[in-house]
């Protein structure tokens, strides 16, 4: 059997870690002879030159530049490092990738991602809708397009609610100037809709899972976040087992007959002992390797689905408490392979390195 | 009249005073014989047995092992894990 050469993006782990970095540890725990390719927006990302992480790294356009831009890219990447499978691993870039299946199946890339009107109905924007067919409750949530509208949605809501970009970053407000401020930021960094919502108060939980694409799943792990950041990043957690957590989440891969990962995000609301669905990513999350040092891993058993036709055997259950508690080390990097990355980069100019976002400035290369 | 709640009867000890419900992530350290005294209300042991239990374990007067005990049964009821049956 031909080696196996997977893609795995969104390699960062700094202050809000994105996933494909314990991705790639949960491959190299059950695929030792794999070549990872890691596709990164940023050569500043720590994953690169991160020990055991990815074999070869190339630099992608940002998904804005559009599903166009993204496949020539990964056409010329393939080009010089071949590659089958592929895990992508950001909100942003996943919704286009979504609209890419087709090409990405014609060029013999195997990726599993929904389909862009599934993608949709799990969308924070649309998860009123998708929670009230499955017996879920969400946050009263207002969307809002300019800050007149979110300050607007904030005085019928009330304060404090948390206020939220379409992918990423969300801030708790106290105050219709707090809201103003915040909903700016959001607007100008994310673009519209905000997402207004009145604050629920009690214990974190996420569910990360593999759904099977017709409504069931491969299995599923459930922690209790116990301690947050100041952005409220799980930075510890414990696996959990709830029968009426793990029935809601059933009931929403069923009715989306999600395919592939994905990190449901709930409260359990203190005053009523309920559970209440935030968010719903379509994605594993920055825990994913978690599961995969108890024996539950993920991120292998998707590579079995890309891989077989047959239905692979289920993910084991995580025995409930089990904890985490995230590490945080440094990498050394190594400027060859920063200014090698840069080179790579299409359209970058050799050289002028601190025109990269993110990059360590020149004078400081010059001091 | 108490009675054990459902998180009561589900939550894992180990011998080292760790209690851990297995639902909710909560997790709880017990000290000297509550270990012993939640095993045994686990078992469905009523508060006779468990007043006996601490006389026969500890160097201890009836007086201050059943105020103990209240103390205890008290903690877990404001902890939800123990209720006056209505």
């Amino acid at each position: 059997m031909k080696p196996l050469r997977i893609a795995v993006s969104g390699l960062h782990r700094g202050e809000n870690p994105q996933p494909g970095a314990g991705i790639i540890r949960s491959l190299r725990r059950r695929f030792r002879d794999a070549f990872i390719v890691g596709l990164s927006y940023d050569v500043m990302e720590s994953g690169i030159y991160a020990e055991g992480g990815p074999d070869k790294v190339h630099l992608m356009p940002y998904p804005a530049a559009g599903g166009a831009a993204l496949l020539d890219r990964i056409d010329a990447i393939r080009k010089q490092t071949p590659f089958d499978l592929f895990i992508p691993t950001l909100d942003a870039e996943i919704e286009v990738f979504a609209s890419l299946r087709r090409e990405l199946s014609r060029r013999g890339i195997g990726v599993c991602l929904p389909a862009v009107e599934v993608l949709k109905r799990r969308a924070k924007q649309h998860l009123p809708a998708l929670a009230a067919l499955c017996g879920a409750r969400v946050p009263e949530t207002r969307l809002a397009s300019d800050i007149a509208d979110a300050c607007h949605a904030g005085n019928e809501l009330g304060y404090p609610l948390i206020v939220k970009g379409p992918y990423y970053d969300a801030k708790i407000v106290h105050n219709v100037g707090q809201l103003s401020a915040a909903a700016g930021h959001l607007l100008s960094e994310w673009g519209r809709p905000v997402i207004l919502q009145r604050l629920i108060s009690g214990s974190e939980f996420n569910v990360l899972g593999l759904g099977d694409g017709d409504g069931g799943w491969l299995g599923h792990c459930c922690i209790r976040k116990t301690q947050l950041s100041d952005k409220g990043k799980g930075l510890s957690g414990i696996t959990v087992a709830d029968a009426r957590l793990s029935d809601l989440c059933a009931r929403l891969v069923r009715e989306l007959k999600w395919p592939g990962p994905f990190e449901i995000e709930l409260i359990r609301e203190e005053s009523s002992g309920e559970y209440v669905l935030i968010e719903i990513n379509p994605r594993f999350p920055a825990w994913i390797d978690f599961p995969s040092m108890l024996g539950a891993n993920f991120a292998a058993r998707l590579i079995d689905m890309l891989r077989f036709d047959t239905s692979p055997e289920p993910v084991p259950d995580c025995p409930p408490g089990s904890f985490y508690i995230r590490h945080q080390i440094e990498v050394v990097g190594d400027l060859n392979r920063y200014a090698g990355l840069l080179k790579d980069e299409p359209g970058a100019l050799g050289g002028l390195i601190d025109d990269v976002p993110g990059a360590p400035s020149k004078t400081k290369f010059l001091a | 009249m108490i009675t054990m709640t459902t998180t009561l009867e589900n939550l894992l000890l180990n011998d080292r005073g760790i209690a851990f419900d297995p639902a909710s992530g909560d997790t709880y350290r017990l000290i000297g014989p509550a270990v012993q005294l939640v095993r045994l209300l686990q078992k469905g042991t009523d508060d006779d047995a468990l007043l006996r239990y601490l006389l026969e374990e500890y160097d201890v007067d009836e007086s201050t092992a059943r105020r103990d005990l209240d103390v205890f049964l008290g903690t877990l009821e404001q902890m939800k894990l123990w209720e006056a049956a209505p």
